[in-house]
């Protein structure tokens, strides 16, 4: 029988992961009150600060993404799987959306360490919108 | 697909919290399954066959086929 061998971090790296991502949303906004423009942030010329507070993020996202829920059975794995295509899906139509405007618009650039902040923030918005989804589910059965 | 996983539970006096902790998955699972919201895998309708005695068959009917 198939069996995954992810290995997923312990629970608590999840309020690590998003501790992380505070401090460089923190971080973000400082360097805004200092006059960047907020489109600096998607630019490649943008000086190493803010791709350091890129690379932060990333961490920070990883650490909540690659965390064990409280249980780790199979309907959370089913939730993680359907994450993962949805956050496929969603930047595959981003991508096809931005090849067709930039051939008839005008060509955009931006990092790829966007992109995997994307990857990431989606497939954790995703994830755990199903799985809170799930649980408000009205049912026809009272739970005990 | 209707199961009677709640009615087999209750026989044997179980809450989901007990049945959740012998089958090693979460209460949340254990109440998608009664409720019908979420179909367990292979292992864990046998697990669950095993733990109550019964086939998979009798715990687990598919409305379109199954014919009582």
């Amino acid at each position: 029988m198939f069996k995954s061998r992810i290995v997923f971090l312990p629970f608590v790296f999840r309020f690590i992961g998003l501790a992380i991502v505070l401090i460089a949303l923190a971080m973000a906004i400082l360097k805004l009150t200092t006059g960047t423009p907020f489109g600096t942030f998607f630019r490649f010329d943008a000086d190493i600060r803010v791709y350091a507070i890129h690379t932060i993020l990333i961490l920070g996202f990883f650490l909540i993404a690659f965390s064990k829920e409280r249980i780790e059975d199979e309907r959370i794995q089913f939730f993680r799987t359907h994450a993962v295509f949805i956050s496929l899906m969603v930047h595959a139509v981003f991508f096809f959306v931005l090849t067709f405007t930039s051939l008839t618009l005008q060509w955009i650039n931006f990092p790829a360490i966007i992109l995997m902040n994307s990857i990431f923030l989606v497939y954790i918005v995703a994830f755990y919108t199903l799985k809170i989804r799930d649980q408000l589910c009205k049912s026809t059965y009272n739970s005990d | 697909m209707i199961n009677y996983i709640r009615e087999e539970r209750k026989k044997h006096l179980l809450s989901q919290e007990d049945l959740a902790k012998a089958m090693n998955v979460s209460r949340q699972t254990i109440n998608a399954i009664e409720a019908g919201r979420y179909l367990p895998s292979l292992p864990l309708a046998l697990k669950l066959s095993q733990y109550f005695e019964k086939t998979v068959n009798e715990l687990f009917v598919n409305e379109v086929f199954d014919v009582e």
